[in-house]
């Protein structure tokens, strides 16, 4: 019998224990899974390549604010700024008015330059571009309304006291949010009987090396007028967003922490209780002439080996949450679980730290009795 | 006839390293559980004691947020005339026009979130008594003072008495600090209602909020506004508009169920393991409950009491772990006016009291299987056991 068996067989020695403890720690490295995802998607915003060159401009006073649409003209004379768009957030919704979805007032030529990851078929862009009342929407919320192409409906506005009649002409796919809608500027500017006014521009920029220049230019140009600009990265934009939340990032990392904490409580005590049960056994294995750091790391590995089948059971519990449409469940707050590689590094660092950290202590214990102590134990 | 509790007590006592550890695992869940739900207990306390049940608002029909709302001078003087309005002392009907703004601004942490302005008349500290004045003093119209929350004066930069923080295009001098008894206003910043309109460029006000005489009044002002199809404008009363508000709180209420579920479960299978263990422990002493008379059912019921004791002081623990962030100031943002809401965390006994019947839970279910084996051991095996 080999050493290898030796842990796998000791391992499996309490059936009952082993199984409750890799479930403890299973469900535990699950929540830790989802809160790693959760806090990764609000801080780490997924950037496809092209968001590194666009630039959203804003009223330096508050996203509610608008600025005057004559400001797009301006803007797009900016040197190295290739395209620019209005993109006002129009917040309506559709049938129930629980369910939040991105909906922008945009250029429906200029859109797709900008967003360029953001794919829609050659022949849907033209018929978005020559129908005012066309929209197109997400592929995600095209199938969450079973809307198909040709058929209207009347997006309800909530900020703005208007409703409009919106006719499906195509749909997208984004790596990201799959579930926007995009409609005319002009449209939504005459239904509001002529508001020339946008809460917001995005620009693309001809180079990485242009992005501050530009960024610059663009809020240099407005400084000193009744509606000042901020413009800055996408990213930077978003990351603003989240901050307004409030100290997530310490709320999700103390939970973490907990978790992880209250994990290793639950494995030392299991180890402990299962190494002293055999401290007889341990005191014969050194009789036999093994070493201390041998039986020593007989603890530990069998510690880890039941720390990673339970890491293992967390990860499979995690991704059974792709099969879930979160989208629904969560009103879209979280579209879908895609956790990083990097969640599943710290899932799988975690639960080594604690099946080392759980094996130490009553390894130790273990191993510094004294010989004949041990053996007269438990009889 | 039940075994004495001070057996399972005893024991606990005798083996308390193993009790510590299993305590401890239920106190964590316990108290991660407590913390979350006050903070969503704060929010939802913040806006529900904001209502005043006699103040009716009266915004565009169809809008979310008071913010988000508009209205014209000439439906503003149809809206006042609505029957049923309070008169104060001097006579004067108890209603208000409001302008609500927000400005992008600092908190003391670097992160810049959106605050709340609101232009008020003269009226509005008669319709909202909470408002009160504890430092410095009341602005004056004309000169582009402003008074600001006491825990927005601490969680802001530039908001300190005497400061000039820019509101719109202007600055405002910071000439008093309120206190808001922990209401919605506690998150805003006052000032003249003329001057804010001016500074933000807006022709129109936001809101009217009007004091209903009665509570059969509150019900005739609504009338009156919801069916005069000149208006367009709905009429809420302050209970009904900041419950809808609480929201806000939802997914926070959400995330604590979530987080205490799925932690439960991890503890309740640690809670298992401990109590097989100290079942193991004791096959000879059940096989001896057994032979003086005691029957498996109150063998079950003996170490399912341990089970939930064993919980219990977990919860406990977890409930005096939790204690000191009751009363703390934080913040979020109120994703239907899109400013900021400053709340403190909430510890209740209710919420306590809910914790421990949550830890009961855990022992319960933790304890069921493993004194369900005790009860079945057959006893002359049990006796014979080393």
């Amino acid at each position: 019998m080999n050493l290898r068996r030796f842990v796998w067989r000791n391992a499996l020695r309490n059936k009952r224990r082993t199984t409750l403890t890799m479930l403890s720690i299973g469900f535990s490295l699950f929540l830790l899974m989802i809160l790693l995802t959760f806090m990764g998607m609000l801080l780490n915003p997924v950037i496809e390549d092209d968001s590194a060159l666009r630039l959203l401009t804003i009223r330096t006073t508050s996203l509610a604010d608008m600025m005057p649409i004559s400001y797009l003209d301006k803007i797009k004379r900016v040197p190295n700024v290739t395209h620019a768009a209005p993109l006002q957030w129009f917040n309506g919704t559709y049938r129930d008015p629980n369910y939040q979805f991105a909906n922008f007032a945009t250029d429906p030529k200029a859109i797709w330059e900008i967003y360029s990851e953001q794919k829609i078929a050659p022949e849907q862009a033209t018929a978005f571009i020559a129908d005012r009342t066309a929209a197109v929407a997400g592929e995600d919320l095209m199938r969450r309304y079973g809307w198909k192409i040709g058929d209207r409906f009347t997006l309800n506005g909530n900020i703005f006291p208007v409703d409009l009649d919106l006719k499906i002409v195509g749909s997208f796919t984004a790596p990201i949010a799959q579930n926007m809608l995009y409609f005319h500027y002009d449209y939504f500017n005459e239904a509001m009987g002529g508001l020339n006014q946008a809460g917001s521009y995005v620009i693309k920029v001809a180079d990485a090396a242009s992005v501050p220049v530009v960024s610059e230019a663009i809020d240099a140009m407005f400084r000193n007028t009744p509606a000042e600009t901020k413009t800055q990265t996408e990213k930077a934009f978003v990351l603003g967003f989240v901050s307004m939340l409030g100290n997530i990032q310490l709320i999700i990392l103390s939970v973490a922490g907990v978790v992880v904490f209250t994990m290793l409580l639950v494995s030392v005590s299991t180890m402990a209780m299962s190494v002293r049960e055999r401290l007889r056994e341990v005191a014969i294995l050194r009789t036999l002439g093994f070493s201390r750091w041998t039986v020593m790391a007989l603890v530990i590995a069998e510690a880890i080996f039941v720390a990673l089948a339970g890491t293992v059971l967390g990860i499979a519990l995690g991704e059974s949450l792709r099969l879930l449409d979160l989208d629904r469940m969560t009103q879209g707050f979280i579209p879908k679980f895609d956790p990083g590689l990097s969640a599943y590094l710290y899932v799988l660092a975690a639960g080594i730290a604690i099946g080392l950290l759980s094996g130490l202590l009553p390894g130790w214990q273990a191993t510094n009795i004294p010989i004949t102590s041990a053996m007269r134990q438990l009889e | 006839m039940f075994i004495p509790l001070k057996y399972n007590i005893r024991y606990l006592a005798v083996r308390w390293r193993g009790t510590v550890i299993t305590a401890a695992t239920f106190a964590l869940v316990v108290a991660t559980f407590i913390i979350v739900m006050s903070l969503a207990q704060g929010i939802e306390r913040a806006l529900t004691t904001t209502a005043n049940p006699l103040n009716v608002i009266i915004m565009r029909s169809g809008v979310q947020a008071e913010g988000q709302s508009e209205i014209g001078m000439e439906q503003y003087r149809i809206a006042c005339r609505a029957p049923g309005v309070a008169t104060d002392e001097n006579g004067e009907a108890i209603t208000a026009p409001e302008i609500l703004a927000m400005v992008n601004k600092p908190r003391y942490n670097g992160k810049m979130t959106n605050l709340q302005i609101r232009g008020v008349e003269q009226m509005a500290f008669t319709l909202r008594p909470d408002v009160r004045i504890v430092e410095g003093r009341m602005f004056r119209p004309g000169l582009r003072e402003a008074i600001v929350s006491r825990t927005i004066s601490n969680r802001f930069q530039g908001f300190r008495l005497g400061d000039t923080p820019r509101l719109g295009r202007g600055h405002f001098t910071i000439v008093g600090l309120f206190d808001a008894r922990g209401t919605a206003y506690d998150s805003e910043v006052w000032a003249d209602a003329r001057e804010i309109m001016q500074e933000f460029d807006r022709e129109r006000y936001s809101t009217v909020v009007v004091r209903a005489r009665d509570e059969a009044a509150v019900q005739r002002i609504k009338d009156y506004v919801d069916k005069d199809p000149r208006l367009k404008l709905m009429a809420k009363d302050e209970a009904a508009y900041y419950n809808e508000q609480t929201k806000t709180a939802r997914p926070v209420r959400a995330f604590a169920m979530f987080l205490a579920f799925t932690m439960a479960i991890g503890a309740c299978f640690a809670g298992m393991n401990t109590m097989y263990a100290n079942v193991a422990n004791r096959i000879r002493e059940i096989g001896t409950l057994r032979i003086l008379g005691f029957t498996p059912t109150a063998v079950l019921a003996s170490f399912l009491i341990e089970s939930v004791c064993l919980a219990l002081i977990g919860g406990a623990v977890g409930c005096v772990a939790a204690l000191p962030i009751n009363g703390l100031a934080t913040g979020t943002t109120n994703f239907d006016s899109f400013t900021e809401i400053t709340f403190y965390f909430t510890i209740t006994p209710q919420l306590m009291f809910r914790g421990m019947l949550f830890a009961a839970f855990m022992g319960l279910f933790g304890g069921f299987l493993p004194a369900w084996s005790a009860s079945r051991q057959p006893v002359l095996a049990a006796l014979r056991q080393a």
